[in-house]
């Protein structure tokens, strides 16, 4: 048999009261009748159905709110999954949802379930998220970014008995056009995700590319009153020039400052000084490197302290392990890890008492010798490393006073020397020092106007990779809206001639039923017009109602790619004082037209009279209701 | 380069066991692999949200705290040490030191008359380190419950626990 997917299946129902099961039952494949006097508890066991897959807002009679929970075994395409909801009159109550079959479900400890609410958030996943997963359905979203539930699915899924008046939808508070119509068009299967997210980004980047080029607009109509240059490279060479000036008059300042740049009269003082230079450099140097050596030793061996601490930490876990593994070893074996059996077979001498392999008990010694060795081995080492280290910065701090003073004693001298000062060179000094800061402040002008020439650059691309994607995205959009036209009216088409021909099956009774040519269908009005006329009998709107849904599940049943989950739950077949023989009738059409299904699919439906030709065992479901054996067994 | 390291040893991982059921019986898997976890790396502690009293487990394991020892990760740690804690559990089962009918519940109980004097020496020893330090994390940790919101799963990070069913 082909599945297509989405699938859902309903295998067992089970309703508890006070931890005792009040109701069970097994349900097939295919065609499932449920039959019963009025008031024996059919619709009750319906409700059931669509309130454990997410329903909301059932109308629960006094039997049905004394229940305290729900249990539901599905298929969902071909998975197993057991569902369980309380009984409430509340709203939006949580799932829990456990991933197998009701009988391990029942026996798990609750801890092996997992709870999903009703409404999605930002950090869990809503009970219809966790479902379209299983189901690999694709996300459906409607405007307002309200998303389509399972509530809403089973809205055209179960027709209930108040909704007798309307014929698509089962009934709902604060139902809009676009949600019917989106919920409509999800099932059909041509609402497109995609064409969805696409016409929302082709709305954001016009949005945005309007945005982009008022700013350009703006920033040109500055530039031209301004008188600024926008010329990026001219610019950049005008900073070039200006900093190449910038480095040489710097350097004469350096010059000035070392005191090489001015003519010098006495020369015997700046030979001495020179040498002075020199000395104080090296000594400066060589005291900053003894200290940087100091700190680095001081990190090693503070390091190498770590190490061996935790080489012994490790030496002591060995023992404990060593011990573990010593006496464990010489107990005996009762029982097998994997699958908790006792073990019988005592073992012979050397061989393990789990697997009966020999044991090759040195391997194991080596090992441990191995491994303590090697340890043992890297205390030795590192705590080598830290003496040596230690011998050497004990060195290096004997070094450093006798630097530090030879240090202080050459800067003594200079300073001495260097009060010896020329009025002509603080003069030259002053002129560079004015020139470097006039060019810094020419540098900074041409960095900003050359902030402004990029900009405008970046916003130039911008604008021309929107367009470049704005082309896409249109393109994309009249490929995917082209492919849901097609589907829109091949499936369309399935569906209304379907139920024209369903009609005409029907008894003789309804002028434009016996003659159904033209059938039109509105999810957004919630209408089926017939011939042009909408408005009929109450037996026949029943009949219509019905058919219609028939129709979805045929439709579902021969296009692969409609979302309808090949599920059907119908109640009130006789309804609006329907005459028994069209009664009758009505079912053996159902059941007729479901003979000819070639793919997996699951119709539930309640009745007060079944027909005679359907009452076997292959097609009911539990036992026949009365007023004295109801369908939950309360007392 | 170290190539021993008593996280990843099963033989220690029965030791660090043996020790956590000789003070705790009944308690769920789950809580017990998450409580050995810290027993071999202290240190992680920190990372954890702690009810009262937690801060002064905290600052006792820092100062235990050693680079050498890691962890590296805390997550992929503990998502290592799993695998070898099923084989020390299995271990405990195969010598009917841990009861057999509520492991099969769920819970770990230690058959106490069963456990050799040996391994009970150094476990008294082990009691001793760092001034009661493993002690102090046994007790923190098995008084918080494991699943729900703030629950142990939640305060460690280790698990997931937002599709827990209280």
């Amino acid at each position: 048999m082909i599945q297509y997917n989405p699938t859902i299946k309903l295998s067992k129902l089970s309703v508890y009261k006070d931890g005792r099961s009040v109701y069970f039952s097994e349900f097939h494949s295919g065609v499932n009748i449920i039959r019963g006097q009025n008031s024996s508890g059919k619709t009750t066991i319906l409700n059931f159905i669509a309130f454990v897959l997410g329903s909301e807002n059932i109308p629960w009679n006094q039997e049905a709110l004394i229940c305290n929970q729900v249990f539901a075994e599905l298929v969902l395409n071909d998975k197993l999954v057991t569902i369980s909801r309380e009984v409430s009159e509340k709203p939006m109550i949580p799932f829990r949802v456990y991933w197998g079959g009701m009988d391990s479900a029942l026996a798990a400890p609750m801890t092996e379930w997992e709870t999903y609410p009703f409404k999605r958030s930002a950090d869990k996943l809503s009970f219809t998220q966790a479902l379209f997963m299983v189901l690999n359905l694709a996300e459906a979203r409607s405007d307002g970014a309200s998303n389509i539930t399972t509530h809403q699915i089973l809205r055209m899924i179960y027709a209930d008995q108040p909704s007798l008046h309307s014929p698509i939808f089962r009934d709902d508070n604060f139902d809009t056009a676009l949600t019917r119509r989106t919920v409509g068009d999800y099932l059909c299967g041509f609402y497109n995700d995609k064409l969805y997210l696409s016409e929302i980004e082709l709305r954001d980047l016009e949005k945005e590319r309007e945005k982009l080029g008022a700013e350009l607009k703006g920033i040109y109509t500055v530039l031209s009153k301004s008188g600024q240059v926008s010329d990026l490279n001219y610019l950049s060479q005008s900073i070039i020039e200006a900093e190449k000036t910038r480095d040489v008059t710097f350097s004469k300042l350096a010059e000035l400052k070392a005191g090489r740049g001015v003519k010098n009269t006495d020369s015997e003082v700046e030979g001495v000084e020179a040498e002075l230079r020199i000395k104080l450099n090296f000594a400066k140097s060589e005291f900053i490197k003894k200290k940087s050596k100091c700190q680095q030793l001081q990190i090693d061996i503070e390091d190498s302290y770590k190490f061996i601490k935790e080489i012994n930490f490790r030496l002591e876990s060995l023992k404990d392990s060593e011990v573990v593994r010593s006496n464990i070893g010489r107990l005996n074996f009762h029982v097998c890890p994997a699958c908790l059996s006792e073990l019988k077979n005592t073992p012979e001498e050397n061989h393990c008492g789990l697997c009966q392999q020999h044991l090759n008990s040195d391997a194991v010694n080596n090992q441990l010798i191995r491994m303590r060795n090697e340890l043992s081995i890297q205390l030795r080492e590192s705590s080598n490393i830290i003496k040596v280290k230690s011998d050497e910065l004990d060195r290096i701090k004997n070094e450093i006073p006798s630097l530090a003073d030879n240090l202080s004693a050459l800067e003594q001298q200079y300073y001495l020397h260097a009060t010896y000062w020329s009025s002509q060179t603080e003069e030259e000094i002053e002129q560079c020092a004015r020139k470097i800061g006039e060019l810094d402040q020419e540098i900074k002008n041409l960095h900003d106007q050359q902030r402004l020439a990029s900009t405008v650059n970046i916003l130039s691309e911008k604008i021309e990779a929107i367009d470049f994607r704005i082309s896409v995205i249109k393109s994309d959009i009249t490929r995917l809206s082209f492919q849901e036209d097609v589907r829109k009216k091949e499936s369309y088409a399935l569906i209304t001639d379907t139920l024209a021909r369903l009609l005409k099956e029907d008894l003789p009774r309804q002028h434009e039923f016996e003659n159904a040519k033209e059938v039109k269908i509105s999810f957004e009005d919630n209408e089926i017009i017939v011939n042009g006329a909408k408005k009929f009998s109450e037996s026949s709107t029943v009949v219509l109602r019905h058919l219609f849904h028939l129709s979805m599940l045929t439709a579902s049943t021969k296009l692969s790619y409609m979302r309808f989950p090949r599920l059907l739950i119908l109640d009130g077949i006789e309804d609006g004082g329907m005459e028994l023989p069209r009664s009758y009738r009505l079912q053996e059409i159902i059941v007729n037209e479901t003979r000819s299904y070639e793919c997996d699919y699951q119709l539930i439906f309640a009745t007060s009279q079944i027909s005679p030709l359907l009452d076997n065992d292959e097609l009911v479901v539990d036992r026949y209701y009365s007023e004295n054996s109801k369908s939950l067994a309360i007392l | 380069m170290l190539i021993y390291h008593p996280a990843y040893d099963a033989y220690h991982c029965m030791f660090r066991l043996i020790f956590i059921l000789s003070k705790l019986s009944d308690v769920e898997i789950e809580k017990v692999k998450i409580i050995d976890f810290y027993l071999a790396f202290p240190s992680a502690i920190a990372e954890a949200d702690l009810p009262r009293g937690g801060s002064k487990i905290k600052k006792a394991a820092k100062l235990v705290e050693n680079e050498y020892h890691g962890p590296m990760n805390i997550k992929r740690a503990f998502h290592d040490m799993s695998g070898i804690q099923d084989t020390g559990v299995g271990f405990l089962l195969t010598s009917n030191l841990i009861d057999i009918a509520k492991y099969k519940k769920g819970l770990l109980s230690i058959n106490d008359l069963d456990v050799p004097d040996q391994i009970m020496d150094r476990v008294k020893l082990f009691d001793k380190q760092f001034d009661g330090l493993y002690c102090a994390i046994v007790d923190c940790l098995s008084n918080i419950s494991l699943y729900g919101y703030k629950g142990l799963k939640h305060r460690t990070g280790l698990a997931e626990y937002r599709y827990d069913t209280v």
